[in-house]
């Protein structure tokens, strides 16, 4: 991978959205509640609702349809498989059989209630990343993190290493990017051979690659040290997000559309 | 110790983004429904370093909230199983046995990700009994057999990174007098 394709890394596209201009911590938290909550909800129809709403934030987060749909793409083999056993396995009301095996009337249902569960979840996950930074979800994750540092959970040391490796991976994808032409120019070969081979042939580059990341770290580590960096002291920020009206109101909106949903899927 | 404190946590900070390189997208290949993650690599790495602990989970955590398809759940219960894998290979160290430090890693991973991996494709509902009574979940409609299927192929393209890879780079850097360097 050349340098020029960390820039597609991830999925976050900076636009100016409603969803985009909510304070990262809301839109954690509220992916982690909602993403519970789908589990919460029992019935195809609400989830069906759930959905719309989530294609909704999506419209509104500008997210392209396609982005989406290519979010889908890891998990196509895992719909296929859900809805191939589930098809077959589930008793019920038999609709239609051959070869010995028999699609049942539940059988189409549950499939199709998985398989939504399973698009929601994704689409939660990819219109967070798409409308989030990933310094702003590590932000957002370390100021959930500070609470625990009262039992002794190392907080700030860990909200550090975060910081660090992010900064740390376009170095090491640039060093990486090199040993891969070095070791192709004299001759590795890396895409050819089975599971077996092809990981094998991966040891020439990840053996440099460890060794240099490791001599980079204690250079970093000499020099934070020489400008008097001090672990476990509060660091300073130069943007603090804070929460706003639009916050509260996203939150609102979201509570009120659950307990909707949860009442239905209830009734 | 100070000194050491700082080193330590910038050491976990290197092996977490070497981590994520190596899970980008050109580095996780799949035959058929075996897919290996060569990042996984690493997890052989706490038998040497405690730091590399906290450095694995951290890398496992930003390479799921880079590429992960499930988001939040692998952010969670994925950075949990490497986390508690990385802790065992830790302590398996004692033993002075590199190949037992493999074990750990593919073992949990398997059982962890393979289990909410079924979960999600509803090869089994944690229905929660009416009235929330106790707080006791009960696993409905479990299918035993796609759970085996599913943790098996997650252990096997562990197996083939941890023992490929993993493995021979913790020789590697044994031989070479590596971890003696500049501590």
């Amino acid at each position: 991978m050349s340098l020029a394709n960390f820039v597609t890394i991830g999925q976050f596209v900076p636009l100016d959205t409603p969803i985009h201009r909510l304070d990262p911590r809301v839109k954690l938290l509220l992916s982690l509640v909602l993403l519970v909550f789908i589990f919460v909800v029992g019935k195809l129809l609400p989830l069906l609702a759930l959905f719309v709403l989530a294609m909704v934030c999506a419209a509104l987060a500008k997210v392209p349809l396609m982005h989406l749909v290519r979010g889908m793409r890891p998990i196509l083999i895992l719909i296929v498989l859900t809805v191939v056993i589930q098809l077959f396995s589930t008793s019920g009301e038999p609709l239609l059989s051959f070869w010995g095996l028999t699609i049942t009337k539940e059988g189409i249902l549950v499939s199709l209630f998985v398989v939504l569960r399973l698009i929601l979840l994704v689409s939660i996950s990819v219109i967070l990343t798409y409308a989030t930074s990933p310094l702003d979800l590590t932000f957002a994750l370390e100021s959930f993190m500070l609470p625990l540092k009262r039992i002794g959970f190392p907080a700030s040391e860990i909200a550090l290493m975060m910081s660090i490796a992010l900064r740390f991976i376009p170095t090491l994808l640039e060093e990486t990017d090199k040993i891969i032409k070095a070791q192709t120019s004299r001759g590795a070969d890396f895409s050819s051979g089975g599971v077996i081979a092809r990981a094998k042939s991966f040891i020439p580059v990840l053996i440099p690659l460890f060794v240099s990341a490791f001599r980079r770290a204690d250079e970093l580590a000499d020099a934070m040290e020489s400008r008097c960096f001090i672990t476990g002291e509060k660091r300073s920020r130069l943007h603090v997000p804070k929460l706003g009206l639009n916050d509260f109101v996203a939150v609102a909106l979201c509570v009120v559309a659950m307990a909707g949903v949860y009442v239905w899927s209830i009734l | 110790m100070k000194n050491n404190a700082l080193k330590k946590i910038v050491r976990g900070s290197a092996i977490a983004a070497a981590y994520v390189v190596l899970t980008g997208p050109f580095a996780v290949f799949s035959f058929g429904a075996i897919q290996v993650r060569l990042a996984e690599a690493l997890t052989i790495l706490p038998f040497f370093w405690p730091e590399a602990i906290a450095g694995l989970a951290v890398g496992c955590f930003i390479s799921n909230l880079l590429w992960s398809p499930f988001g939040v759940i692998d952010w969670t219960l994925g950075t949990f199983a490497t986390l508690l894998a990385a802790t065992l290979t830790f302590l398996l160290s004692r033993t002075k046995k590199i190949w037992l430090g493999a074990i750990p890693p593919i073992v949990i991973n398997g059982l962890v990700v393979g289990l909410y991996v079924s979960v999600l494709q509803g090869f089994f509902d944690i229905g929660i009994p009416q009235g929330l009574q106790g707080f006791t979940a009960t696993f409905t409609n479990f299918k035993i057999g796609a759970y085996m299927v599913v943790a098996g192929q997650i252990m096997l393209g562990e197996a083939v990174a941890l023992g490929v890879l993993g493995v021979p780079l913790a020789y590697v850097l044994k031989r070479t007098g590596f971890l003696n360097e500049g501590l």
